[in-house]
């Protein structure tokens, strides 16, 4: 799993990469990318889970920002401003699919209303830090079953092999997996938020 | 919880298909598990973005789109450069710091393609109205003006009537009715007398004449020369002596009456000066070099892009001989689902990611076919660095539920080395590239229309083969299961070589 976000002392900051790229330094993108593309990924596929479209928004974000580039201030920080635009994809997206309900079927209809009442104006919330941060606070055997599931692709069964479970016990393991990291990430936005 | 287990078994891809109507209508009767439902959806598409084994794939498609964004902006930095400074081409392209990759927006080439419509219309027009009403007929359009200095107001596009042209400096072509393409440099004196005819005054000229225009003819006082297929040089000198070189193919050349009326028959890599003072015909050394160069263009590089039927696209995997469809699952078809080829009979439909059958959706979001293009036997023809590579395609899709996925692209990888040995390569194949070009493609729900995606980019000179790929993006379904239709038709890859002025004219 691609790991910390803040750069280690002796590489450039986001502030030093912005400035270069501002100043026509267009292979000083690449560091900057690497450093953000995996939570921004998340952070989309947080808010629209279909895999493929978190991939194009992400790709359309950075694109973005390095279209508008010369208007970010680099005193302010650069992972809000990169959320706030992949946010308006996102939001954007969400209205398409809205406005396109006529072909789809009763269930996405539910699904799409689900998730667009997430829709706020701006992302005030970025689950995708404490997502990587719980991940990383799950026991080993644990943190090895979702890499396997999906860093790998493994299957139940073949996962069911592997830990000498049964595939059902894989399946419901996952489900409640996903459903401890969802309150780990809540529990988190919360703690933050009384924090302030 | 037999839902939270239903749940558990949709999103591992264990629900077998004829429960799924029963667990769609249970979520829509019970908020709290839809909720719970989505919720579920959310964690697991942000876990696959997080432990993607791949993300340099992702991570190599933005910088390749930032690339291009950069290039876009640069080319339009020197092009405006240029309308100021009127510079000639060639110098252009050699101010340009590091090869173009140009990937415009979608929409530019339409409008391109509307004004030029209008243009030839309008021209058709323009020409049925004066052409009949005594003026001298059209017989020529300015093709390229880059840089030339004329001495009347003239533009690229401009039809020209027959009559006198004076090019005080620069380079500039012009494409004749029937065919024949005349690059001339300034400082040059020429008359069009018709469409297969022009007179050489003084300077220089050189023709690229087609199969279809054979007899064009260049008339200098010393004498004419007559096409008989090929590319040739005139050179008439301000002493009057008038030389004739021919790069490729045949010309014939009749001396005036001064110089004895002869007939000479000139060949490949053959010259011969005329001097009307001294009364000679000389045979010297045919020297290329000293002429101006019509533009040239080279098609059919990329095998079996028009994915007839007959097309073999079932090679897979990694691409390791040039001329090969190799990667993943496809297949050519020739009408599916009511969406008819974009040409001729057949079109390529992309299955699905991988090149094995799969019991379980395919985890990766990609499917590619690729082709290798070995530019090493063409050398020659971008050993200058101005040759551009244009890759065009066209998209269509199976109309289908938003977010199943409508993206495909384009790309084209300049490498060096041998394509025998792209397996080393491969991993570090982005990294290793000269140059790329990329052209992403939204394609529509309307199944009788085709988006075209094109990739242009200048051709460094060290370039040993070309990485071409079509790609679609999506969500796919398992092997045998109901996959919608993704087609790829009308490959093509072009060479353009610009034209470009003699050697004494870049010096």
């Amino acid at each position: 799993m691609p790991q910390p976000i803040p750069a280690p002392s002796d590489e450039p900051t986001d502030a030093d990469l912005l400035r270069r790229v501002q100043a026509g330094q267009v292979d000083a993108f690449a560091p900057l990318l690497r450093r953000h593309l995996s939570s921004l990924r998340a952070f989309v596929a947080l808010k629209l889970p279909v895999p493929h479209l978190a991939d194009e928004i992400s790709h359309e974000t950075f694109v973005v920002v390095y279209r508008r580039i010369a208007e970010f201030d680099t005193t302010q920080p650069f992972r809000p401003w990169l959320r706030a635009i992949a946010w308006n994809l996102v939001r954007k997206e969400l209205l398409r699919f809205a406005r396109e309900q006529v072909n789809l079927s009763r269930f996405k209809q539910a699904q799409i209303e689900e998730l667009a009442q997430a829709v706020e104006p701006v992302p005030q919330r970025d689950e995708a830090i404490y997502l990587e941060e719980c991940v990383a606070e799950l026991p080993e055997n644990l943190r090895r079953l979702l890499e396997e599931r999906y860093r790998r692709g493994l299957s139940p069964d073949e996962l069911a092999e592997m830990f000498g479970r049964s595939s059902e016990w894989v399946r419901v393991t996952l489900f409640r997996l996903r459903k401890q990291l969802r309150e780990c990430i809540e529990f988190k936005l919360e703690r933050s938020a009384h924090a302030i | 919880m037999p839902s939270e287990q239903a749940i558990a078994d949709y999103l591992a891809g264990a629900l077998p298909p004829e429960n799924l109507e029963g667990f769609e209508e249970e979520l829509l009767a019970s908020p709290e598990l839809l909720k719970e439902f989505v919720e579920q959806q959310r964690v697991d598409a942000a876990l696959t973005a997080l432990f993607d084994p791949e993300p340099e794939r992702v991570e190599a498609a933005i910088l390749a789109s930032v690339r291009s964004v950069s290039d876009e902006a640069m080319e339009k930095r020197v092009l405006a450069h240029t309308v100021r400074a009127r510079a000639p081409h060639r110098q252009i392209l050699r101010r340009t710091p590091r090869p173009i990759t140009v990937a415009r927006p979608s929409w530019v080439p339409t409008i391109i393609f509307a004004l030029a419509t209008i243009l030839v219309l309008a021209g058709g027009i323009w020409w049925m109205y004066y052409g009949k009403s005594g003026q001298s007929p059209v017989v020529a359009q300015l093709r390229t003006d880059a840089g030339a200095r004329w001495q009347r107001s003239l533009r690229q596009g401009a039809q020209l009537r027959a009559g006198p042209l004076v090019l005080h400096a620069g380079l500039a072509e012009l494409e004749f009715r029937n065919g024949a393409v005349l690059a001339v440099e300034g400082p040059a004196k020429i008359e069009l007398a018709s469409a297969d005819r022009v007179i050489l005054r003084s300077g220089k000229v050189a023709a690229e004449v087609p199969p279809r225009a054979k007899g064009f003819t260049v008339e200098t006082s010393a004498g004419n020369v007559t096409d008989l297929g090929t590319r040739f040089g005139v050179h008439v000198a301000g002493n009057g002596v008038t030389e004739a070189h021919v790069f490729e193919g045949r010309v014939n050349v009749a001396s005036s009456a001064e110089l004895g009326s002869q007939q000479r028959e000139l060949l490949t890599a053959m010259a011969l000066s005329m001097d009307p003072k001294q009364g000679t015909l000389t045979n010297i050394k045919s020297a290329p070099e000293l002429f101006p160069q019509p533009g040239r263009e080279f098609t059919g590089l990329l095998f079996g892009g028009d994915f007839e039927p007959g097309t073999d696209v079932s090679t897979s995997g990694i691409p390791t001989m040039p001329r090969v469809w190799s990667g993943d699952l496809c297949e050519i078809v020739q009408e599916f689902q009511g969406i008819r080829p974009h040409s001729g009979r057949g079109m390529l439909r992309i299955l699905q990611p991988g090149w094995w059958t799969t019991e379980t959706a395919p985890k990766s979001r990609l499917a590619e076919k690729w082709q290798l293009v070995d530019m090493r036997p063409l050398k020659e023809l971008f050993v200058r660095g101005d040759t551009v590579i244009e890759g065009t395609a066209q998209f269509n899709r199976e109309p289908a539920e938003p977010g199943t996925g409508r993206t495909f692209v384009l790309q084209v990888l300049a490498l060096r080395g041998n394509p025998a040995e792209m397996k080393t390569m491969w991993l570090r194949r982005y990294e290793l590239a000269l140059v790329r070009g990329e052209r992403r493609v939204n394609t529509d729900d309307d199944p009788a229309t085709w988006q075209p995606g094109e990739v242009k980019m200048a051709l460094p000179p060290e370039t040993d083969f070309l990485l071409v790929s079509v790609q679609a993006s999506g969500a796919w379904a398992a092997t045998g299961e109901k996959q919608i239709g993704r087609f790829v038709d009308s490959a093509n890859l072009r060479l353009r070589i610009p034209p470009h002025g003699s050697a004494m004219a870049r010096r």
